[in-house]
């Protein structure tokens, strides 16, 4: 569904996207995770085609997405971070100049997703509300029968019940083994809910691209008193941070950690934000 | 390429904004130019101004807003993009003739109890400095930012004023023997075709280096 091999783009500010690599596949959904600045939306961006990679390749249905374009976005939803439209003209307005670029355009499911979010049509885009933009936004992207739905950030600054109702819709887009979804967020919490994959990036460098359950096993937080941490346990975490009551690190090897401190440790599941705040510290 | 001229055409008709200024920016314009709506050359210069504000209000309003992040995510080749700003070019002047024409027609009907003369030559005149004008200022929007393109998008339409400034005979001196008026004024629109035609090529470079 979507691959991507060795992306790379250079920026004269500094910021370097290095060799990326990943694989979407039909049917699932992948979280793009990595904290601010770290290149999730250089990364969709060099995607869609919005700006020019300098290495590596972009394949989606197969195709590259520099050579068929017009082919492959026409089967693509895509939600932006911030909503890039006409803020002058009204949802019906906006809507008669998005509709005609789609082959597949279907009116009525516009119309159902207009109604199921109480939208109303005469209202001036400028008009709405952060979350009723990124539910026009979903609107717009979820009518055209896209099979691959890519989206930057829809749910940053939405309040938890909006959020609850876009992963809600996520979910039920999903259920169709043909579709896959492809979102980028810094909210992680939102992820262990209905990620199948998590790709992370920091400081534009890939991470890690697994499955969740695969992640949630091997990464854990152990935690403990730092007096029992000698070299050898240290070098068994991927980060430690110690306060005045303890020890508290993310590691890949935690039975063999737990072996060497006994019982004074304790060996919890690491979330998706734990891993990233310790895996940032790492980078 | 239609729904893409269909886009700035609507964006045109539907902004409020827009709307205020299309209705103001003729007696505007008059005044500026010391004109009246009864000089013989004045619809031409509102014609010519006209085309050439709609061609460029629709490509800034998008640029300025990141709006054309939004056109980029659609299905739609770079080329097709950048084709359709010109053929809007032909558009805007159809647009702005009408309308031009209406306003015009109306006023000069109700307080001068006379009608505009619709002339052919003007008309061809028109649309050749049309074209040399937006084959000018569209490839800035498609390569440079959009501070310096505002910039020098005032540059080119104060060089337009400047010309109509002149006045009608000696614009006439210098554009006639060779553009307005060799083959009847065919030689004028080709050669305005052909500057239109190497600008979107020119446009095309710039925008591909850049997306």
């Amino acid at each position: 569904m979507l691959e991507v091999r060795n992306l790379s783009k250079k920026f004269k500010e500094g910021f370097h996207l290095e060799d990326v690599s990943f694989t979407l596949k039909p049917g699932y959904i992948m979280g793009f995770i990595g904290p601010n600045g770290s290149g999730k939306t250089t990364t969709i961006n060099l995607i869609m085609n919005l700006m020019k990679r300098d290495e590596g390749s972009v394949k989606i249905f197969g195709k590259d997405i520099s050579q068929h374009e017009r082919e492959i976005k026409d089967r693509i939803g895509f939600v932006y971070d911030e909503a890039h439209f006409y803020d002058d003209l009204t949802l019906e307005q906006m809507k008669r100049i998005i509709a005609p670029f789609y082959s597949r355009w279907d009116e009525k499911i516009y119309r159902d997703y207009i109604e199921k979010f109480e939208l109303n049509e005469k209202m001036r885009i400028k008009k709405l509300s952060k979350g009723m933009k990124m539910k026009y936004s979903l609107a717009l992207a979820l009518s055209h029968d896209a099979d691959l739905i890519i989206m930057d950030e829809p749910t940053s600054g939405l309040d938890p019940i909006f959020r609850k109702e876009i992963l809600d819709i996520l979910y039920d887009i999903i259920q169709d083994e043909n579709k896959s979804i492809f979102f980028s967020t810094h909210i992680t919490t939102d992820l262990e809910q209905i990620a199948d994959y998590i790709t992370f990036i920091n400081k534009g460098k890939l991470v890690f691209s697994k499955a969740k359950d695969e992640i949630m096993d091997e990464f854990k937080i152990v935690k403990g008193d730092s007096i029992n941490l000698t070299p050898e346990i240290r070098s068994s975490f991927i980060e430690i941070r110690e306060t005045g009551y303890g020890f508290e690190g993310l590691t890949r090897k935690a039975a063999g950690v737990k072996e060497m401190l006994g019982e004074n440790s304790l060996v919890e599941n690491a979330s998706l934000q734990d891993i990233m705040y310790y895996m940032r510290m790492e980078g | 390429m239609g729904p893409l001229i269909m886009k700035d055409i609507r964006l045109i008709t539907s902004n409020r904004a827009t709307q205020i200024f299309l209705l103001l920016y003729i007696p505007f314009l008059l005044i500026i130019a010391g004109l009246d709506f009864r000089a013989e050359y004045m619809y031409m210069v509102v014609l010519v101004s006209g085309a050439y504000m709609i061609t460029v209000l629709s490509f800034s309003y998008e640029i300025g807003r990141g709006t054309n992040q939004l056109l980029m995510s659609l299905p739609v080749r770079k080329m097709d993009i950048v084709t359709a700003k010109y053929l809007f070019v032909f558009a805007a002047f159809i647009m702005s003739g009408i309308y031009s024409g209406i306003y015009i027609g109306l006023i000069r009907n109700f307080f001068y109890n006379e009608l505009i003369v619709f002339d052919i030559a003007m008309l061809k005149n028109a649309l050749i400095l049309t074209l040399f004008f937006t084959s000018i200022v569209l490839p800035l929007f498609f390569g440079l930012s959009h501070k310096m393109v505002n910039f020098l998008n005032v540059f080119v339409f104060v060089t337009l004023f400047q010309m109509f400034g002149m006045g009608v005979d000696t614009l006439a001196k210098i554009f006639s023997s060779f553009i307005f008026e060799a083959g009847g004024g065919a030689w004028g629109i080709m050669l305005g075709t052909a500057l239109l035609w190497i600008s979107r090529q020119l446009s095309l470079a710039l925008f591909q280096r850049r997306y």
